[in-house]
């Protein structure tokens, strides 16, 4: 990199923070496409090494030799931020992947989702690559990749809410309690003296329903010492990515925002450079082919729109006085919809970079007018045929309740099946799929995951799910580990497979 | 903050070439595992054996809880409401790529790309001429690589670490430092070595027979090509010098060029002792049984006169006199409900002698077996009088 270009690089990050930006100070690394590929495949620069990475590696790797996509920047949530920028790379692109990473950067330090993420995951990281890495000389590879692809199978069970480190349940403990007697009680025959009743507390495991299934096993399986370790490790770097995918429409957008928003007032740009920005940003920032929908541009286009919108409604508040003089933050018209606020553009873009998720966001930012400009619907199955296979696919809908709603389904714990452990005992493992998802579970994936569950319980597995008519499917993994997956009609077992 | 170029040493940190390797030999595995599947896929059996072929694997994946049906979605453009984007069963072969509403989920089938050499060697790998005697003038040649040497430079991939430490020790101690491992310096490295085996062995003849009368079907030709076919490719790969001769019957026999060998067929009657006749005579004629191995491989769907079996076994059993091996497969339509086998497979099948072997052949999935049955290497290698198993 010229040493002209690294003055602009500082340039960039002090308009980004004179312009409201805060990110963690952002470690910029100029490297060769390969390791581009390496850490998109990863989602690290140093992680343990595991067959599937390999294939995602693989996998980038054709595609960018193809020259099929290009990736030009990767920035890791970490404190400080580590950005990697192909060297392919032209100056300017940089300078628009430099404000993008700014973004990016401030996005992590200050959304809440990301507030309990590790900001020293680079090393950590690299620290679990070594262990794992002795535990595969130690144990052998085969022994330690199979141990991994059961975690693999079960890392999106986790519980974001009750967060990584917790406790283990409070063991079963007897409580002593005294109870009075009724009044009137000799009238009954029964005791007139209190009597103390021994009630035994947390005497089944677990004692509420749990969802997150790596730590439940993690702590109560049997299992070896490196076992443990290594689904620790999973957990931990699990917890790490999970507000990634919560926040993919967001992020890209805010990052996208930020780049238009910076380069546009970055005074050393000459006219040419002007036009080769707004060429990049309209690559970067487009539709999607084909139809597709890029997230960068849904995020985009959302957060302008709510710039514009509400610096609109701050501008109305300003006249009004009697609203000035309320508490009111903001005032909304008889059809609800809102009119004035206290807030303008930039300050109601900060607070949502700051509360919201991409659930949120989309179901309070996507408007009407919006949808339309943007020109979205919903697509499906049409549903006509009993094979799934033989539907034609078809437009559903453009409506922006639709539109939102679809849109946010995929994203409801990251598109992992809401399971949960109702009860585990030696009779074994019970796993209850709620019964309010309406969509159901593949069954060949379902099947080998219970297996992948049975090796690590070591006792039968169950699951309750349902089939697409609400009916009660269960399966079951034996004592010898064979499965067997059994349809209830009205609490009667009609179909059997093995 | 900076900009670094390349500050960290990535070379050391590149894990997704290793891992990818991983993944290849993951590929590898499950490829061997179906290979009795993969093997009779008519794809592979019609290329010229140079080419690329794309395997399906089914499941190399790790598993998780998924979503089963299709999950709808969102896009962006024109159209109404009902309007079709994607007629049912089209462009199965596209999914994922982004660009169409593809079916997002439902079985990762992963298409593998191997050369059909590599899946030779793959299947081949543990096959072998069953019987294989030493002859006169050595001819046939199999060759393979042997890690047999230590030196003191080569790829890390072959680091020696057991003889290195070893080396290390040692200069130590002549250094007269206490004789321990540590301070580990380049001179100490070793690695190991190949070299080139080649065995010779004794000259080799094989004669292929095949039924091509009328009553052989497609399915029961699409059978015996397929292992005729398998087996000139392990004789290729395995064996740099083993004569082949085709034979080709109906009524009568005749030697046929191996190109005309998998595309005649006739309707005529059949009679397979014409074969065995003709193969015989060549046998008694041009090679002398001290400096030949000979092998003969017959297919046909039995439908054979009583009378005419009758007579193949009796050559058969002089065959047998004079040669290593002889097997026979019988292509059959499955057929659950009654033992279907031939009045000449009952005449074989009751030679008690370990160096004929018969099979039956009901479909594609057979193929492997068969193969397997026929080239067991490891038969023959002890003494011969074992009696051979069903």
């Amino acid at each position: 990199m010229n040493q002209n270009l690294e003055k602009r690089f500082e340039e960039i990050e002090i308009l980004a923070r004179k312009m409201g930006l805060d990110p963690f100070p952002v470690v910029f690394e100029e490297v060769p496409r390969d390791i581009i590929w390496n850490v998109a495949s990863y989602g690290l620069p140093i992680r343990m090494g595991h067959w599937s990475f390999g294939r995602s590696y693989v996998h980038q790797k054709t595609y960018g030799e193809m020259g099929a996509s290009k990736i030009y920047e990767l920035i890791l949530n970490n404190n400080p931020s580590m950005a990697f920028l192909d060297d392919t790379n032209d100056d300017v692109s940089n300078l628009l992947i430099a404000a993008h990473c700014y973004g990016h950067s401030d996005f992590f330090k200050h959304n809440m989702l990301f507030a309990p993420t590790n900001r020293n995951m680079i090393n950590q990281a690299e620290q679990n690559a070594r262990i794992i890495d002795g535990f595969k000389d130690k144990y052998g590879i085969d022994a330690v990749e199979d141990w991994m692809d059961i975690g693999f199978g079960i890392d999106g069970h986790i519980d974001i809410n009750l967060g990584e480190d917790r406790q283990k349940y409070p063991p079963a403990e007897h409580v002593f309690k005294t109870k009075q007697p009724l009044p009137f009680a000799d009238l009954f025959g029964e005791s007139t003296k209190p009597q103390v009743i021994d009630e035994i507390k947390n005497d089944t495991i677990p004692p509420r329903p749990e969802r997150d299934i790596l730590w439940f096993l993690t702590n109560y399986a049997q299992m070896l010492p490196w076992q443990r370790e290594v689904f620790s490790i999973m957990r931990s770097e699990a917890f790490y990515f999970y507000p990634q995918g919560q926040t993919k429409i967001l992020n890209e957008g805010w990052a996208s925002f930020w780049h238009a928003e910076i380069l546009l007032n970055y005074w050393n740009l000459t006219p040419a450079e002007h036009l080769d920005f707004a060429n990049a940003h309209s690559r970067i920032v487009c539709p999607g082919y084909g139809g597709s929908l890029n997230p960068y541009y849904v995020g985009f286009k959302i957060l302008t729109d709510v710039k514009k919108r509400w610096d609109k409604y701050y501008d109305e508040g300003k006249k009004d006085a009697a609203f000035q003089k309320s508490d009111e933050l903001e005032k909304r018209d008889e059809k609800d919809e809102i009119v004035m606020s206290k807030q303008d553009g930039y300050a109601k873009l900060f607070q949502i970079r700051t509360e919201e998720d991409d659930i949120s966001f989309i179901s309070n930012y996507l408007t009407r007018d919006l949808c339309e400009k943007l020109n979205l619907y919903t697509y499906g199955q049409d549903g006509n045929s009993e094979d799934p296979e033989d539907d034609d696919i078809i437009i559903k809908d453009r409506k922006v309740d639709e539109v939102r709603r679809t849109l946010v389904s995929r994203l409801h714990n990251n598109g992992v099946p809401p399971i949960c452990i109702k009860a585990a005992d030696d009779t074994g493992l019970f796993l209850k799929h709620d019964d309010n998802d309406e969509l159901t579970l593949e069954p060949v994936y379902t099947q080998e995951t219970l297996k992948y569950i049975f090796k690590v319980w070591k006792r039968p597995v169950f699951l309750t799910t349902h089939d697409s008519d609400g009916d009660e499917v269960k399966y079951e993994v034996g004592k010898d580990g064979t499965i067997t997956e059994k349809k209830f009609e009205d609490g009667n077992a009609v179909k059997f497979t093995i | 903050m900076g900009i670094l170029k390349n500050k960290l040493p990535w070379d050391l940190h590149q894990r997704g070439l290793r891992d990818s390797q991983r993944h290849a030999k993951k590929i590898k595995d499950a490829i061997k595992k179906n290979l009795h599947h993969i093997i009779s896929q008519e794809n592979i059996i019609t290329t010229d054996g140079k080419k690329t072929t794309k395997v399906p694997i089914r499941y190399l994946d790790s598993y998780y809880f998924r979503y089963g049906k299709m999950r709808d979605g969102v896009r962006h453009g024109d159209g109404e409401p009902g309007d079709i984007l994607r007629p049912a069963k089209m462009d199965n072969d596209d999914d994922g790529d982004g660009t169409k509403p593809g079916t997002d989920i439902g079985m990762d089938v992963y298409e593998a790309e191997i050369s059909v050499d590599e899946l030779t060697e793959l299947m081949l790998a543990d096959l072998g001429l069953p019987f294989l005697e030493d002859k006169d003038r050595k001819q046939v040649i199999t060759k393979h690589v042997e890690y047999t040497d230590i030196r003191k430079r080569g790829p890390m991939s072959n680091w020696a670490k057991r003889r290195t430490i070893v080396e290390n020790i040692r200069r130590n101690a002549q250094e007269g430092n206490p004789p321990k491992f540590g301070n580990l310096r380049e001179e100490d490295m070793r690695f190991r070595s190949w070299n080139e085996h080649i065995e010779r062995h004794s000259n080799a003849v094989v004669y292929l027979m095949m039924d091509r009368s009328g009553s052989m079907d497609e399915h029961k030709r699409y059978l015996c090509k397929a292992t005729f076919w398998w087996l000139c490719r392990f004789l290729e790969k395995m064996y740099d010098n083993v004569e082949t001769v085709f034979i080709a019957h109906d009524y009568d026999a005749k030697v046929v060029p191996e190109k005309d060998f998998f595309t005649i067929s006739n309707d005529g009657g059949t009679r397979c002792s014409s074969a065995y006749e003709l193969a015989w005579k060549d046998i008694q004629e041009s090679r002398p049984q001290n400096s030949w191995n000979v092998y003969c491989f017959h297919f046909s769907d039995g439908d054979n006169g009583t009378e005419d079996s009758g007579r193949c076994a009796e050559l058969v059993k002089q065959m047998l006199e004079r040669i290593n091996m002889f097997a026979y497969g019988e292509v059959e339509w499955k057929n659950p409900n009654w033992n279907s086998s031939s009045s000449l497979m009952d005449e074989l099948e009751n030679i008690d002698n370990p160096h004929m072997m018969t099979a039956i052949l009901e479909d594609k999935e057979d193929v492997y077996p068969t193969l397997q049955q026929f080239l067991n290497k490891e038969i023959g290698s002890q003494d011969d009088d074992e009696p051979r198993g069903n």
